[in-house]
């Protein structure tokens, strides 16, 4: 028993310690190579550290600014996007039973669960047509397709865990509808928004496919960019490339922190 | 007074359903919309003012049976399905240790997490730099001395088998199931450990008659996420697999971007095909899943 007891815990130590390997050791050499040129193979670290790379990447040829203003610009929309049909869709899937309920659901969640890439090859079509849309406008719709169910899904959550209680008190004691959104549900929605919004501008981010085809291949986002380095093997670029994408996606996770933190203070009522 | 608030619950009532509208006439303009469009494009003859266009319109499905096609789908396929598994298993057992062992090791749960944040195209491109023959891995190997050299480390990107493909593919997918099931873990074993205990069951026992059964629905749609999305997904694939591996989301994006606009019905087609088996798959998992919920075991 004692034994058996021990092997386990082994395992398990064993177990935890390669996944977290795994998951963490590739960051190194990133980092390193984004400061150097030159990295021989049997060398564990580079002889010569350079910047070379972060200087290319803010020149003109190298776009990280221009990449990165676009996927900011785009992010940004499909964040509106999302906050005025992702929230009062939620509100109403979590709060109310009726017939067909979850085909509606399933309808909602649907891109999650089939590849999306035929629908978006079709809105590219259609968006030729009405070539009056902005190209921002367009991609930003795709990427809105791709994040609309993370977002409900998370949002609907919050409503669950809230309830019909609350409401209803204030309902009976005269409340109108939008008194009961801004004063009881917004302040108890505010950290699974800032969550929601935190996944769509990260999912946003990544895009590459959706972006690609909406726009035809011309709208440089920072996957846009990266992606010929990444296949032309300058190992150097791609990895400062790939570090600047880290960059405002610690930015988000810290202010997310920041205003989860702000908003818990705030809160007097515990959530849930 | 009593009438009043009768009549604005009503109201109430359809103003939530209301809200819905937008969203689910987005979706079913854009998502059914879209993919309906595509379907009418992807019938579209080669030259349509040729007189056989009737009898062309499949043309691109057609082309598409064939051997080599039928490969690239069973590879395509096998790879999504060995991704969903290995993380789904893999995201299970990691979240059932995080849930025991969380309040000692809260940076575990950082790194567990971290890389859902992170884009494909960047763990694909991290891959590349660690498991080349030239990479990070091979050259630990050969300071430790295991290999001697660079041809002794196994080819483990652009290769045979799509190693490269599913490690870059877990590395995004394990956290990604553990993110999604283990806040429900931590609520199931606040729920029921202390009563499994009370009856007898170790921890193991608890976890296969309790943990997973109730969770199962959950776990298994995380898979089906997984599958769906690395069924259809370009970056990994494009990057680590080898030009002659077959992924169709690979082929498929040439096809629609280097060969011109009479083949873009052929990109469509291969699609459409993926769209249609992740469809499929969805289909039998919520026949089962109904037919388990009928034998009562529907928990929440």
């Amino acid at each position: 028993m004692v034994k058996s007891l021990k092997s386990s815990l082994v395992a398990k130590g064993l177990f935890i310690m390669m996944l977290t390997l795994f998951l963490f050791l590739p960051f190194i050499p990133l980092v390193i190579w984004s400061f150097t040129k030159q990295w021989p193979w049997p060398l564990l670290l580079p002889e010569k550290w350079s910047l070379d790379s972060w200087n290319y990447l803010f020149s003109v040829s190298g776009r990280a600014g221009e990449g990165l203003l676009n996927s900011w610009i785009v992010a940004f929309l499909t964040l509106i996007g999302n906050l005025l049909i992702g929230i009062p869709a939620s509100r109403g899937l979590a709060q109310n039973e009726f017939k067909g309920k979850r085909v509606i659901f399933a309808i909602l969640l649907a891109p999650l669960f089939i590849p999306y890439t035929v629908s978006i090859i079709g809105m590219h079509d259609l968006a030729i047509q009405f070539d009056f849309l902005n190209e921002y406008v367009s991609v930003a719709f795709a990427h809105l397709l791709v994040t609309l169910p993370y977002f409900i899904a998370t949002i609907w959550f919050q409503f669950r865990l809230i309830g019909n209680k609350l409401q209803e008190a204030a309902l009976s004691l005269g409340a109108s509808e939008w008194k009961i959104f801004i004063w009881i549900e917004a302040p108890l929605l505010i950290p699974s928004v800032l969550l929601g919004s935190f996944l769509v501008i990260v999912i946003s981010f990544s895009q590459y496919l959706p972006t690609w085809i909406m726009s035809g291949g011309t709208l440089q986002t920072i996957p846009l960019v990266i992606f010929p380095f990444a296949n032309s093997g300058n190992s150097s670029i791609v990895a400062a490339y790939s570090l600047l994408f880290f960059i405002p996606i610690l930015f988000l996770l810290l202010v997310y922190y920041l205003l989860l933190r702000i908003n818990s203070r705030k809160q007097f009522m515990k959530r849930g | 007074m009593w009438r009043t608030t009768k009549i604005s619950n009503q109201l109430n009532k359809y103003k939530g359903l209301l809200g819905i509208l937008p969203a689910l006439l987005f979706m079913l303009i854009f998502f059914l919309g879209g993919t309906l469009h595509s379907l009418s494009l992807s019938f579209e003859s080669k030259e349509t003012f040729s007189l056989v266009l009737q009898e062309e319109k499949f043309w691109a499905y057609k082309e598409l049976i064939n051997v080599t096609f039928l490969q690239s789908i069973g590879v395509t396929v096998g790879i999504a399905a060995a991704v969903s598994v290995l993380s789904g298993v893999t995201g299970l057992i990691a979240s059932l240790f995080l849930v025991e062992r969380s309040r000692h090791w809260k940076w575990l749960n950082i790194i567990f997490q971290a890389p859902v944040g992170i884009p494909h195209l960047l763990s694909a491109y991290l891959f590349m730099q660690v498991l080349m023959q030239s990479g990070w891995y091979s050259r630990f190997a050969y300071q430790i001395g295991w290999i001697d050299s660079i041809e002794a480390f196994p080819v483990l990107v652009h290769d045979e088998w799509g190693v490269g493909v599913i490690l870059a593919y877990m590395w995004k997918e394990v956290p990604f199931i553990i993110l999604l099931i283990s806040p429900f873990i931590l609520k199931l074993f606040s729920d029921w450990r202390e009563q499994s205990i009370a009856l007898g069951g170790s921890f193991s026992q608890t976890v296969r008659w309790v943990i997973v059964p109730i969770l199962l629905p959950m776990w298994v749609g995380g898979m089906w996420v997984v599958f769906a999305f690395t069924l259809g997904a370009y970056e990994i694939p494009a990057l680590l697999a080898s030009t002659s591996f077959g992924s169709i989301p690979v082929e498929a994006f040439q096809e629609y971007s280097q060969f011109g606009l009479e083949r873009q019905p052929i990109a469509i087609a291969m699609n459409m095909v993926l769209a249609g088996i992740s469809f499929l798959v969805g289909s039998i998992l919520i026949f089962l899943q109904l037919r388990w919920y009928n034998q009562g075991r529907r928990v929440w």
